[in-house]
């Protein structure tokens, strides 16, 4: 038995011009004329969280004759406006249960402030709903802010501040769903099998990109996700989403790549530089796992002074294997920006055997938020579109939020790259920022976080880590790696898409490196 | 628990076996025919049944293989699990919903868990 779900979002319920009363009577009228077993709105149902918007907004909801839930919003906590939710339209947080399955809505705002948060007490909430409930089939989270970054909004702002702890929340405990808004921007993403649902505004005048007022039809049918975006012009596209359970995998032929991954080695003459774990981790490349190539994502430096660049290129030399860089925003402070391509040269495309690896520069000077900007997209598409083989991208700065770590937009163009990289079919992209490991394939890209590999203030339970991802045939494996003791444990295992660019197994191996033997 | 598993077929080698073992760096390998998991191989298995008996490790996975799959619910709880793996004397159980194995509960995992200060369900992956 399915479940039919209208999710409308930000309606923003006011006297003034910010509200588009026909839309929103529009698409009440089609809800009501439909078969819905659920309507879900996902917040900002007011636009300044006012007395007389809630009033108003009370009424308006009362015109859909379905059973509703409703999230609060930024906006509808402005001004105190929590306590008028609480009053007008419900409570902040729930559970409604249904047959086969149970939301749970949760309160990501703070008030007076655009950002999110699902602080402290409401992630153990949320924790041991989910865990109450873990029987359940089907499992949707609603709340109103993005979890992971979203194309054309502009710059990444206003963000989940616990984004990345929210994202592993959910995907630990299986949740089929996740209904948001905020941005007025509709999109679907697949996040390993959780289906991350933003609606676009139903009935606010400010959408992007010259957009209009939509709202969203989410099908769950058996272990099936459908969501169509529906448009007030009755325009639909429609995305279906099936999961793969359980996830078995069968290796088939031999490993054709192994790639080190790291980040954060932060050389400096400083307390929390850890120069005897980055020569172990250097030692356990070489001599154990023998890697085809080294990729670091960033941060070789603390600061971007000379002394610093000399000592971290003498590490660096020691590394045995083909090595790529490129730099972190750390490397970008002071003389970094002369002193990196004095001491480390300029990252380009480069083609190893059947894989191309593609530098993408994100930082910029003195600032710790990174950009691609627009030029850079464009020059990125072009790289990936020509790009022969199986496409590596690496950067520094992170564009999935990473566990453990504060979320601030650190990628300021984070949506629109993701996008870009997501529609590409890119087959891997590695990321160094935010001090923690993390994996997991949006769409049919596999994103790979590098924790620190030898600085101390890092933010994993693991300890100094690098990753190690092997390739096969037909699919990628990555580890985490204990830089000073060698131990690993694995982030995750994918199987590469039928859209991306198939190995070819028996390409010609350039330079010698691929495939090289041994673990 | 890790929903991520890597399966064998009956029919390829112990020595095949091993070396998938010893290349995930894991200790064992559900063994699937047709989609399904029909038996699970260890470690232990290898000394047991290949190693002191003197088999050679071309032997199939389907002759030393545990046929008897020892299962738990998703849902069920750390202590539960525990006392499953104690009494059994097992380091591995394999997690099942609806009937169907999903994942596998390692020691590994309790670990991991511990320091996550996970208390109730095994949800770590």
């Amino acid at each position: 038995m399915g479940m039919r779900i209208a999710h409308i979002s930000d309606t923003h319920v006011t006297e003034g011009n910010a509200y588009k009363s026909y839309a929103y009577d529009l698409i009440a009228g089609e809800i009501n004329r439909h078969h819905f077993d659920l309507v879900v709105h996902t917040g900002d149902v007011t636009n300044e969280g006012l007395r007389e918007e809630y009033e108003r907004a009370e009424w308006e909801l009362k015109k859909i004759k379905k059973p509703l839930v409703v999230v609060p919003g930024n906006h509808d906590v402005r001004n105190v406006g929590y306590e008028l939710f609480e009053e007008f339209i419900g409570p902040l947080n729930g559970v409604y249960e249904f047959r086969n399955g149970v939301l749970i809505w949760v309160d990501s705002t703070i008030p007076d402030l655009s950002d999110g948060r699902i602080g402290r007490h409401k992630f153990r909430w949320l924790k041991r709903k989910l865990e109450e409930y873990s029987e359940k089939p089907i499992k949707i989270v609603a709340a109103h802010h993005h979890l992971v970054p979203l194309p054309n909004t502009g710059r990444e702002r206003n963000v989940l501040f616990n984004a990345g702890d929210v994202l592993d929340l959910l995907l630990r405990h299986d949740v089929t769903l996740y209904l948001c808004g905020h941005k007025h921007v509709p999109n679907v993403y697949r996040v390993e099998n959780l289906v991350v649902d933003n609606a676009g505004c139903a009935s606010c005048r400010k959408t992007r990109r010259g957009d209009v007022n939509s709202y969203n039809i989410v099908e769950v049918e058996g272990d099936r996700v459908r969501v169509t975006v529906r448009r007030v012009t009755g325009e639909e596209t429609a995305r279906e989403h099936k999961p793969l359970k359980p996830r078995l995998f069968i290796p088939g032929g031999k490993r054709i790549a192994r790639i080190v991954h790291l980040a954060d080695m932060r050389v400096s003459e400083g307390l929390y530089f850890r120069g005897e774990v980055l020569e172990r981790a250097i030692r356990l490349i070489n001599e154990k796992l023998k890697p085809d190539v080294v990729v670091n994502s960033g941060n070789i430096v603390d600061v971007g002074i000379e002394r610093n660049f000399e000592r971290a290129l003498e590490f660096w030399d020691t590394v045995g294997a083909e090595k790529l860089l490129v730099p972190g925003s750390r490397d970008m402070t002071y003389l970094g920006h002369e002193l990196f391509k004095e001491y480390f040269g300029e990252s380009e495309v480069t083609s190893l055997g059947d894989f191309t690896f593609i530098p993408v520069l994100t930082p910029q000077y003195e600032n710790e938020v990174g950009a691609v900007g627009r030029f850079g997209q464009r020059k990125l598409r072009e790289e990936l579109e020509n790009a022969e083989g199986k496409r590596v991208v690496f950067m520094h700065h992170n564009v999935v939020p990473i566990p453990g770590s504060r979320e601030r937009g650190f990628l300021e163009d984070a949506g629109d790259v993701l996008k870009l990289l997501t529609e590409n079919n890119t087959e891997l992209v590695l990321t160094g920022h935010g001090g923690n490991a993390f994996a997991v394939r949006v769409e049919d890209t596999v994103v790979v976080n590098a924790g620190s590999v030898s600085w101390e203030l890092h933010r994993n339970t693991f300890g100094n880590s690098f990753n190690v991802i092997d390739v096969y045939p037909d699919m990628v494996v990555v580890f985490e790696v204990q830089a000073l003791w060698g131990s690993r444990r694995l982030l995750g295992m994918w199987r590469l898409a039928n859209g991306q660019k198939s190995y070819k197994g028996e390409a010609p191996i350039k330079n010698g490196l691929w495939p090289k033997g041994g673990v | 628990m890790t929903r991520n598993l890597i399966g064998v077929s009956p029919d390829e080698t112990v020595k095949r076996a091993c070396e998938l073992m010893l290349e995930f760096g894991i200790g064992s390998l559900v063994v699937v025919e047709n989609g399904r998991v029909v038996g699970f191989f260890t470690k232990t298995d290898v000394i047991r049944h290949v190693v002191v008996p003197g088999r050679p490790n071309t032997t199939p996975v389907r002759d030393v293989m545990t046929r008897e799959l020892i299962t738990v619910s998703a849902s069920t709880p750390i202590k539960d699990v525990l006392d499953v793996m104690v009494k059994r004397g097992i380091k591995h159980v394999l997690v099942e919903e609806n009937g169907e194995v999903v994942g596998i509960f390692t020691l590994t995992d309790l670990l991991t868990a511990s320091r996550r200060k996970l208390r109730t369900a095994i949800a770590a992956e």
